[in-house]
This record gives C-alpha cells, structure tokens and sequence, in this order.
C-alpha cells in the first residue's frame, strides 16, 4: 500500500528522474573525454539507503543499468559522513556495479538534518584504467590483474576534502592520467549537483515524504512490472545462442537460459552455460539478476508499458539461477573486459526464450555485434603511437510483427552510441574511406525483413599501421530468424593487400598489420527477418529492390518475387512462390549451428556441461577444452555424440597420461 | 558604413503564422504604440490571410497599407513541410561510397527501450540517391576528377516528379570546386531544377550534417519559392510597396530572395522570434539574463537569454534532423493548456503528453472534449474569466470544466478544487522536471534568472513554475500573446558565415588565420549589402571553434572587438579559449595543447528598433484600480483574489497577490505571497513579497 498521496508521489517520480537527468548532463557537460562526450557512455543515480536505484535518468547515459544492486558496495564502505566519496571500479569487491574495470564509479551520501536520505552515484567509462593494452580491454586476458587497476571501494573525499595520495595512486596506473582526472571530476560535480537538488527537495516536502516516495517509487515500478509480467503466458521457455568462439580457442560459448513465467513474476535459469572462459569474455553477476543478464527483459517491459518509471523496482519481479564459476557468474580472478559482447550475446538467448512467448511482440535477433574498429599508426609528429577509432561498426536489428528492422541500429540502444562523420575520421586517421554504407541483401529475408548490416571499407594512406576490433562476432553462427523469417547475412572481414587485385577473406582481426595501399572491408551482420518471405507482398520486395536493399537475385531467392524492369512479374512470381520452403519451427537458426547441433545435441551438451560443472573451477577450462576438442574432432569426422560417448571420452581423457603412455625420457633428439 | 535614409513608411508590420491564427502586430514608429490583430489562419493558402489581415489593421489604425515601412514575416512553412512530410521529390548526389549517408545518420535510435521501434521514412529514398565519381582528399586537394558525365546521366534520368536536388560531397567543405561543378552540371541537364550544394548553405564539417542541411533544403525550396511569390503579388495587390524580409531560426531576418533560395534557414524561426522579442523587452527593463516561457496550447518553448540575447545552439533539431546552424536554442516540453490528465493502469494520475490541441479543445472551449485538460484546471481553480478569456473571443463553459474534472475528483475522492489544483500541481511538475535538465544542460542556475512569460497561458502558469524551479523573478511584457510578431517586426538582419579549419594552435600559421577572417567577414558583408536593408548600425562578430587535444567536441569562443583581425594568431585564440574553457567548467588546463577547429564571422545588421511605449507614472501610494474580486484556488484554500484590467495599471502601480491581472491576449494571475509591479515600459515584474 502506498504511503504517499498519488498526486505528490507522480510529482516526486518526475523530480527523481529530472534530478538524475540533471545529473548526467552536469557529468556529459564537464567530462573530458570521448567516451563521456560522444557516446555518453555514462551513468547516475539516486539510490535508496539499502541500495536500490530509485531515480534514472531516460535522456541521457546508459539505459540498461536501472537496478544495479549497490547493497554490497555500500556494506563495504560502511558508514559515509557528509562530503565523503568513495570510489571504486573492482566488480568482483563490490558485488559487480562496475561490470568491468573501465568503469569507474563513485558514490557519496547526502545527509539532511542528521538523516541519511540516499546516495548520489555517478560512473564514466575511462579511455584507459591501464593493464596489458591501452584502453585496457583485450578478448585475450586471461585475469582480471592484466584489465588494469583495480580499486576497491575506497574514500577518495573525507568530508568534503580530496584524498591527495588515493588519487595519485588511481592515476599513476592509467595510461592518460589527464583524462581520468577530468572525467572524476567531472562525476564529482554531477554528485554535487544531485546531492543540492535532492536536499532542496527534502527541505521542501520533508523528509518523511521523500523518504517514502523513495519506497513508493519503487514499489509502484515494481506493480506496474507486475502487471506487465502477469499478460506474459505462464511456462517455461528454454533458449541458447553462442559466442563464435572464446579468442583463446575455437570453441563457442554457449550461454543457455530456462525462462520461467508464473503469473506476476520472472525466473531465468542459466544452468547450462559454458563455465567461465579464459578470455576477457565472463560476467560477473555473483548470481544476481544483474543487468547484463537481464537488461532486455526491462526494454520488453518498457515496450508493453511505455510509462512504467524507469527504476530499480522494475526489475524485482525477475530472478535470476546462474551457477558460480560459469561464463555468466564467473569467479575472481576471471577476465571480464569484454563483458559487453558476452552480455549482448545473453540477450539474444533470453529474447529467443521470450520469442516463445510473445511471438507477436518480440523481434527475429538483431545482429548482436559491436565492434570499434580502432586505427593506430606511428605519429611521426609527435612521436609515440596515434590511435583513433575509425567507425563503431554495428549491424541491423531483427525485424517484428511491426516492421522491418533497422538498418545497422542494433546494439546503439544500451547507451546513446553515435557514428563518427568520415570527415573527422579522415583528418584524424591516414585513411582513404572508400564505403561507408549498407550491405544489401543482408537483412534476414521475411515478411518483414531483418535491418541491413554495414559496410566499412578503408584504404591505409599512411606508411604503416595496426587494427584491431574487438567484439567482431556472428562471423560463423548467424543471428536467428523468427516465425519463419530467415538469418541475416553474417559477419565478414576481407582485406586486398596493395598491389593485388581481389579481396580474401580474413578470419577475424585481433591486432592486423596493414601497410600504405591496402585495402581492408568489414561487414557486419543483418537483423534476423520475420515471417514467412514467401508472403512478403511482391511491391514491397520491389520496392527494396528499387531502393537496393535487396538485390534482384535476392528477390528470387529469398522472396520468390520476379521483377520485369521496375515490376513485378506476376506471373513468374506465382510459379516461384507455388514452391514455398517447407515451414520451419518458430526459429530459423541457419546451416552452420544446424550443423553444429547435429552434433551436439542438447542432450550430449546437457552430460557435457554436467561432467564440466562437477569439477573445482580452476579446473573446467582446461578439461573444457580438451573434452570439446576431442569430441569436435570426432562430429567433425562424422562420429555420432551420444551422452554416453561424452561419458566414455572424458573417462579416458582424465586418467592421468602416464598410466596409458608410460615412455620415460631418454634425452632429447631420441624418438 | 553608409546608411540609406530612414524608410518612408511610418508603421512596421510583423505577422506570424500559426496553425490556428494568424497574428498581426503593428508599430506605429511615431507614436511607439503596437495594435495587435488577429485572424484566422487559412492553411490551404497562407499568405490569405496575412493579406486580409493587413488590410483589416490598417483600417483599424486609419491608414492604408502603402503606410507601411517594414514587413517582416514569419513562416512555418517550410518547418511544416518536413513535419507532415509534405515537402517535394528530391535526388540527392553525394560522393562514391557514401550512398547511404542518409540511412546511416549519425546510427541514432530515438525511442531506445522499444523491441518494435520503426524508422521514420528518410526524406530521399536511397533510389533517388546517386554516387558520383571524384573525391576531395582530406587534406582539401582533389584526389579524383568529378565525373560530370555521371551528374548529367543522374539528373536526365530523373522523373519529372523530381524538382529540387541536394548535393553533398565528401571533404567539400575544404573546397567547394567539385560541388559546384556538380550543381553547374545539373543546372544545366535540367534547367529550372532547384540546387541545393551543401556548401553553400553550411561549410562545416560533417558530412551527414550537411547532407541533412542540403537535403532539407531542396524538400522545402520549391514550396517556399511559391509560397513568397504568391504572398509578394497579393500584397502588392492591396498596396504594400515595401521589401518583404522572412525570419530566420537564429533570431534574425532576411530578405525574400535570399529565404526563395534557402529556406532551410526559416525552419526554427518561429519560437526563436517570441524570445528575441523578450530578450529586446526585457533589456529595456535591465533584464539580461532570463529564462523565456511561452505555454501554447500542446506544448511550452523554454529558451535562455543572457547578457541581453537569445542563446543559440548548433544542436537543434527538426523532427528526426539534426540543423547545425546556429538557431535560437528553443526547447518544447510537452505540456500546454491542451494537455489531457489521465489514470494510469495503477490509479496514478498523469499529465500529457497527449492534448486536445485547438480541437477538440479543453472540455469547457464546449466544443466537444470531454478530458481534462490544464486549461480545465485553470478555470475551476479560477484563474481564468469565462466570459474575457482570450478577449471574449472562446466564452468558457464553467460546468464542462467540471464534469470533466468529476471524474478524476471522484476517482481519488476528493473535491473538485483539489483535482483542479492536483492537475495544475502535475503541469508544474511536468514542466519542471523537463525544464531543470535541461538548464543544467546549458550550465545555468535558475537562482540568477527571470522568468519571462508569454504565449496565451505563460503568464498563468508563471508564478507556479517559478516557484517550483527556484527562479525569484517572473516579468510578463505588455503583449504576451504577440511577442513573436513584435519579435520579428525589430530583429536585426543576420546571418553566420563559417569555415572549418582544423589546425593544432601553436602551429597555426597567422596569416591564414588573417586571411580567412577577412574572406568570412567580406563575404558576410557582400551578403548583408544584397539583402538591401534599410539600417541603423552594423556589428560584427568573430568568433572561433577550439578544444582540447583528443577532445570530442569544441567551445566556441568570441573575439573581443578590441582584438583587430591583423593582430590574431594562434596562441592568442588558445588563449582566449583557456579562459573561456575555465569561466564554463572550472577546469581549464592550460598547460595542454589546443586545436583550431573551426572560424566564424556573425554580422548582423541592426533596423531602427521600436521604442517601447512609456507608461504613464502611478501617483505615489496610488493603488491600482481593481475592477473585482473572484476565488482563486491555491495550496488546497480559496483566497479572494483582486481582478485587474492590465491596460488600466500606471507604471509604479504594485498589484498584492492573490490577483488576477487581466488583458485580451492573457490572464496573469500572482499568487498568495507575490507582488507585480508595473514598470514604466508596461512589463509587470512580479517577484515575493518581502517577508
């Protein structure tokens, strides 16, 4: 029951939201670097005593992070006074808020009259924390101790004053010490400016009525949840999605969700998933609905209820069951840099889940990728290395019962990502930009077809340089179509070394030498369609192909449409369409995973991770993979996989080598 | 500087559109006094009305429209084009590789949480855009010859349909020889086609920016080309024999020539001349730094003013597209006096943002809404006059207002005044919590500024918000309702010239820097000279666009007067820059390096500005003649509230809240607590009461 009267409870929502709007501009307005001032990869917050977020904004900064827990941060502060601030940036000491160490948070608690209000919470992406490479995120780091400094919650003011030495200790760790010290103080002035609006709210309604609009707030986002969730049929519905591979072998990560729905409330189960890897590609969620476990679940909400206020009780009706020492509740002191592409993988699977269940609201997958491509080249000016990043490539969104999907716009919703004009790239970077563009025939055909991917083609002007793109993915399984929708196109990377006259094909790029005269193409993925293509109407596959999304060999391939100039040929269209493919489940997952789930069937995946799951954690990834290499190699030849086949292989691979091969050593140069 | 001799004309004219009326405001140079006019709008062919109009003021006044010296005009046109997308068929030629600099954008998603999100349509369908061959390198030479072939084969096969094209190539800004080129080539294919070179409008920067400027361009040229024509013959028609000039989205005006050629520059005029009108007003009064407010009927414009005028910004937006010339930097929040409150599944209540507009209307405009709406609230709260509201012209109907707000009394239970005040409570809420963001956005503490109300329910609402928002002053000039009118009728004629010039600035070389200054400010005054206005002073203003190394994005710094153009060089811009870095954010670093991005040259040509009207002076102790009483409802009480005619009070005249202080184009109402204070120039400066 609500403590507050609904007039002035909708008036303080608004003001929560507008306090933490306030915020995040003050912080975008003074920040320093790019990260803050171009993709507003930013976040605040006004979070209750016991560490719930009760005021977000929705204009600005990060959308995804609405019920980050800080119960355990604030438990390892202990009490702050008024003009403390503690800064921290280590998932794994404060219960995951920061989700990788770029992320630097700070915190401060705003006292009125002897009583603890709330907090005020701030965090900025840093350009670099240090660790092994600048920019501090790299697929292949192996520890969280190679992903840069690690701070602990710690107080960086004590009543109002800087802690000199915390501060000379954060920087002489970072690679841009400036920077860093632009973007705290910039959060520093965001909390100042929270913490003097939610006083003067204070003062003005009391602080009995803000402290219990807080919990109303709260509670009121939570029942709107509620209702929500309760339109959502009951049952479980079960999904998984990969990685392409973990960088440090080829083996894919599989992130596997149980998505149960009873009544007014939410349980996703992610027993199943690969165990943590050893690549910067874990979450570390310590079992909590964290969310980059969950996020679209709140943007699914927020679909069928615009209005819901956007705060941490939102997400109370959702649980989550992700087991320790797993790729999704990785243990300390795994790698977690790369936590966004693992999250936004785990999206694709829960959507997959909730597609079962709202076949008519959810879209096919979007293209799940998000890959800067960075450009760095000696800077003979200056000395030292110039770094830039060229483009942040994403690719199409997955089409619904509303629409196509959006032409290379997925992935840009968790922040507020912005592209960067050619123009500027081209001044900063010794590159020729020769296609920027849309790739055709790349959406996912459907009666609504999946948005387009993109095209990035550059030619090096300079001497000589270094690229690298992290998060490149969907390069081998391909976002899935729904309802009869077909996959995208997927993810390609070519490049045409001067002097030659074709383009190769490149597996992905982890750190490329290229050199004055190449040419280098990146292609990213297409959003999965939806829908039968083959009912498609003919004028709007047409139209597509007098636009050039789709081509006219497309039309007949995926859409069964004839065209005569600039018309539809009826006639060869029907006599096309009279051999409609034979009709799908809901779910069109394209030849590669088909191929490789022929092989590892749920049931052989289920002894698989059940054998994995049963060891310390240390021990998992190395069994990992010489149990799926062992068995991949027998799929691959054609052998059957069974449970007990998996059984049987594990049995034999753990005994220890010596008791089979017992050669002793005989000096070097001697077979 | 020469200026031509004083028009013969003795009244200005200044008319403004709108969806509903049609506003006439009228200075009488002589007399200093402003007769506003109101007709209805005739949407099907604007310019009807802007003709009736005149013809009907000019007789109120006793004169004829040869009388007038100056017409300035406000149009929507072009802004509503793009809004209902009913602009003309346009090609769009850009350079190999970049096709699909439309679809692209900038890669924003506008509505973020939403799995089911559509794109709006782009303005150009990507079969109407073609990839030229010929490239500009970044460093501004030409890399690849244009192949004019290609323009011409583009622009032959063009259907009829297609009336205007946009050209936008990569690196042009740095030269613009390719692009003109290109138009030359189209111009010639086809001749009476419309160009629009992205250059020629807005040199910056930014490939997909230009485009969009260009683009929006050539979707609008055509239809304000015979908009201005048809509106040139009609009011030549009944006598008008002076130069007709369009407002411009940075405040400023221009001549009907140069707004047939790029109309693009109309586009946010509107609500930018409402607060050029305030910024002009309240200077007079000693007001320099202000926060404008003109509540319509489905949304309320926040601007800012300091240090006398319009703030602008190069962020603006129409609809989905982004126009980086510097415009008035106007924001709508999506509450007016139309906004509809309603339950929410949950039982709370809320405001907006969908409203009855101009129909149905409010429930008590009795013309069938029957939702409750701010205005509503406002009658039974008893802010407003049933039989004077908006001069007699709607009679309101009292009872309507109530069976509306029945509904939401009986569902909270409580009484009908309270549900009234619950929703102006939620109007305040919703504006504030729009408002204070994005102050904070622009770094201004509401605690330094005035509230400048205008628009039909601004002065209404004023006192609410301002207390709400912490602003300790609200001023409310003489006519709110016609402030855009009188806006346009005084704004100076301007306009920006601009080149991007990125260059670190310790290695700038000075004499480019010279160079460019005096090429921008040649150019300004060769464009101020075609616009042949008739002026009293010409200003202007350098600036330049610097920022940090490795930054992403620029602060535009102004060149004191004092500085001559011959004595500029790098170090003295960085200077000038730290100091500026260090006045906005407090943390200025001048020991790193500072890069030229770009330099501007602002002119702008000044008009002979109307004086304002003096009041007569209040005799000392004087109290203010009050026409009644009536119950107003405020913090859950009734109060007797005085009635006040606003054309009776005399400068000096103090009016006590609770008040109501009424005027045909508004009603100001002063709350409990407040004072408004007639100043000499009519502006009632409302403020607390000292305790």
């Amino acid at each position: 029951m609500m403590r507050t009267d609904p007039i002035t409870l909708e008036v303080l929502i608004q003001r929560f939201r507008s306090i933490a709007e306030e915020m995040g501009y003050a912080l975008q307005r003074t920040g320093h670097t790019v990260f803050v001032n171009e993709t507003a990869d930013l976040g605040v917050a006004l979070v209750t005593p016991t560490g719930e977020i009760f005021g977000y904004p929705r204009s600005i900064g990060i959308t995804m992070f609405a019920n980050l827990d800080f119960s355990e941060l604030l438990e390892a502060a202990g009490v702050l006074d008024e003009g403390d601030v503690v800064i921290c940036n280590d998932p794994y000491s404060t219960g995951g808020l920061s989700s990788h160490l770029p992320d630097i948070s700070v915190i401060a608690p705003v006292w009125v009259g002897g009583r603890l209000i709330c907090y005020v919470y701030a965090y900025v992406h840093s350009t670099d924390v240090g660790g092994k490479v600048p920019g501090s995120l790299s697929p292949s780091s192996y520890d969280v101790f190679q992903e840069g400094v690690r701070i602990p919650p710690t107080r960086l003011y004590r009543g109002g004053v800087e802690c000199p030495d915390i501060m000379a200790l954060i920087l002489a760790n970072c690679r841009a010490p400036k920077d860093n010290r632009g973007d705290i103080r910039a959060m520093i002035t965001a909390l100042r400016i929270g913490e003097r609006r939610v006083k003067e709210a204070v003062t003005r309604v009391g602080a009995e009525i803000f402290v219990a609009a807080m919990a109303d707030a709260l509670d009121y986002g939570e029942a709107r949840a509620r209702r929500a969730i309760a339109t959502i049929p009951d049952g479980t519905y079960r999904f998984s999605d990969y990685l392409d591979d973990d960088v440090a072998t080829r083996i894919p990560i599989k992130f596997q969700v149980a998505l149960t729905v009873r009544g007014d409330g939410m349980v996703i189960d992610f027993t199943g998933s690969d165990p943590q890897v050893r690549s910067a590609f874990n979450i570390y969620s310590k079992g909590k609905p964290h969310p980059w476990l969950i996020y679209k679940t709140m943007f699914l909400l927020l679909t069928l209820q615009p209005d819901i206020p956007v705060n941490a009780g939102m997400m109370r009706p959702v649980s989550v069951v992700a087991p320790a020492g797993s790729v999704v509740n990785c243990v300390a002191p795994a790698a977690v840099g790369l936590r966004t592409t693992a999250g936004v993988r785990v999206q694709d699977a829960l959507c997959g889940a909730l597609a079962q269940a709202l076949p008519e609201v959810m879209p096919a997958a979007g293209a799940g990728y998000i890959a800067p491509v960075v450009f760095a080249e000696p800077d003979l000016v200056a000395g030292g290395m110039r770094v830039n990043v060229l483009e942040p490539m994403v690719g199409g969104t997955g089409a619904s019962s509303a629409g196509d999907g959006l032409n290379a716009r997925d992935v840009v919703d968790i922040a507020n990502l912005r592209n960067s004009p050619l123009e500027i790239v081209e001044q900063a970077a010794s590159v020729l930009v020769t296609t920027y563009g849309l790739r055709p025939d790349s959406g996912g055909p459907g009666l609504n077809r999946g948005g387009l991917g993109a095209v990035l083609e550059f030619e090096v002007l300079g001497p000589t340089g270094l690229v690298t793109a992290r998060g490149q993915e969907r390069h081998r399984f391909l976002p899935w179509g729904l309802a009869g929708g077909g996959c995208p196109a997927g993810a390609r990377v070519l490049i045409r070394r001067a002097g030659e006259a074709e383009f190769s094909d490149l597996w992905k790029i982890d750190a490329l030498e290229v050199s004055a005269g190449d040419t280098l193409r990146i292609l990213t993925p297409g959003g999965g369609g939806y829908g039968c293509p083959f009912e498609r109407e003919p004028e709007r596959v047409l139209e597509d192909v007098l636009d050039g999304f789709v081509t006219r060999e497309g039309a007949g391939r995926d859409y069964g449409v004839v065209l005569a100039g600039e018309a539809v040929d009826r006639a060869a269209t029907a006599c096309l369409r009279a051999n409609r493919p034979a009709a799908a489940g809901l779910f069109t997952f394209g030849k590669e995973r088909e191929a490789y789930e022929a092989g590892w069937s749920q049931p052989v995946w289920d002894r698989f991770s059940a054998l994995l799951f049963a060891l310390p954690p240390m021990l998992r990834s190395d069994a990992r993979r010489r149990l799926w290499e062992d068995l991949d190699r027998r799929r691959a030849d054609g052998a059957a996989l069974t449970p007990e086949v998996v059984s049987e292989r594990w049995e034999r691979l753990r005994r220890p080598a010596r008791a089979r091969t017992a050669v002793p050593f005989r000096g070097e140069g001697i077979a | 500087m020469v200026h031509s001799a004083s028009a013969p004309g003795r009244y200005r004219l200044g008319v403004d559109i709108g969806g509903t009326f049609t506003d006439l405001s009228l200075i009488d140079d002589e007399t200093q006094s402003i007769t506003t006019h109101k007709v209805q709008s005739t949407p099907k062919s604007p310019s009807r009305a802007v003709s009736r109009g005149i013809v009907e003021v000019m007789r109120r006044v006793g004169a004829s429209p040869a009388d007038i010296g100056s017409f300035v005009h406000g149009t929507t046109i072009a802004l509503n084009a793009v809004l209902e997308r009913r602009g003309s068929e346009v090609a769009l030629l850009v350079s190999d590789g970049t096709r699909d600099i439309l679809e692209l954008g900038r890669q924003r998603k506008s509505d973020l949480f939403n799995l089911r999100a559509v794109m709006p349509a782009p303005l150009v369908p990507r079969r109407r855009v073609f990839e030229i061959a010929g490239r500009m390198a970044a460093d501004g030479q030409p890399m690849i010859p244009l192949d004019e072939e290609a323009v011409e084969r583009a622009v032959a096969a063009l259907p009829p349909e297609v009336e205007s094209v946009a050209l936008c190539f990569m690196n042009a800004y740095l030269d613009d020889g390719q692009e003109r080129q290109a138009a030359a080539a189209a111009a010639r294919t086809r001749p009476g086609l419309h160009v629009s070179r992205s250059t020629q409008l807005w040199p910056e920067i930014r490939e997909y920016e230009r485009a969009t400027v260009a683009t929006l361009n050539a979707y609008v040229q055509p239809i304000m080309r015979r908009y201005v024509d048809e509106l040139e013959r009609e009011t030549a028609e009944i006598g008008l024999a002076t130069r007709l000039y369009i407002t411009r989205s940075n405040g400023g005006i221009m001549s009907a020539s140069s707004a047939r050629e790029q109309p693009v520059h109309t586009m946010l005029s509107g609500p930018a001349s409402g607060v050029v009108g305030a910024a002009y007003i309240a200077s007079r009064s000693g007001v320099t730094e202000a926060v404008t407010l003109d509540i319509g009927g489905t949304s309320a414009d926040v601007a800012v003013i300091r240090d006398g005028a319009p703030v602008q910004s190069t962020e603006a937006v129409v609809g989905d597209f982004p126009i980086i010339m510097p415009a008035v930097d106007v924001f709508a929040v999506g509450a007016g006096g139309g906004s509809i409150a309603w339950f929410d599944e949950a039982g709370l209540l809320k405001l907006g943002p969908r409203s009855a507009g101009a129909s149905p209307g409010p429930a008590c405009y009795g013309q069938g809404g029957t939702e409750p709406t701010t205005t509503d609230a406002y009658l039974a709260c008893g802010f407003l006059d049933p039989q004077r509201f908006a001069g007699g012209a709607i009679p309101l109907r009292p009872e309507l207002a109530e069976a509306a707000l029945g509904g939401v009394a009986s569902r909270l239970g409580i009484s009908l005044e309270q549900a009234a005040e619950s929703v102006l409570t939620l109007a305040t809420a919703t504006m504030a919590g729009a408002i204070l963001p994005m102050l904070t956005k622009r770094g201004i503490n509401p605690r330094d500024f005035t509230l400048i109300a205008f628009g039909g329910a601004g002065p209404t609402h004023a006192c609410l918000l301002a207390r709400e928002i912490g602003i300790p002053r609200v001023m409310v000039p003489p006519a709110p309702g016609a402030l855009c009118a009188y806006g346009a009728a005084m704004a100076d004629i301007r306009s920006e010239q601009i080149r991007t010039h990125r260059v670190a600035a310790e290695a700038a070389d000075p004499q480019v820097l010279r160079k460019i200054f005096g090429e921008l400010e040649a150019r300004a005054r060769d464009w101020l000279a075609g616009e042949r206005p008739d002026l009293a002073t010409i200003e202007i203003r350098r600036s330049a666009g610097l920022r940090y190394r490795g930054q992403a994005f620029d602060v535009e710094v102004e060149i004191p007067g004092a500085i001559p153009t011959a004595a500029l060089d790098g170090p003295t811009l960085a200077g000038l820059f730290h100091s500026a870095y260090e006045a906005l954010y407090s943390n200025s670093d001048t020991a790193a390096p500072v890069d030229i991005v770009d330099l501007r040259v602002v002119i702008a040509g000044r008009t002979h500005r109307p004086e304002p009207r003096i009041l007569e002076e209040a005799g000392r102790g004087e109290a203010p003649p009050r026409t009644g009483s009536r119950p107003i409802v405020h913090g859950g009480q009734r109060h007797a509230a005085g009635v006040y005619d606003r054309a009776a009070l005399k400068a000096g005249h103090v009016v006590k809240g609770p008040a109501v202080i009424e005027q045909p184009d508004t009603t100001t109402v002063v709350l409990p607590g407040y004072l408004a204070r007639a100043d000499r120039f009519g502006n009632l400066m409302l403020s607390r009461e000292a305790a």
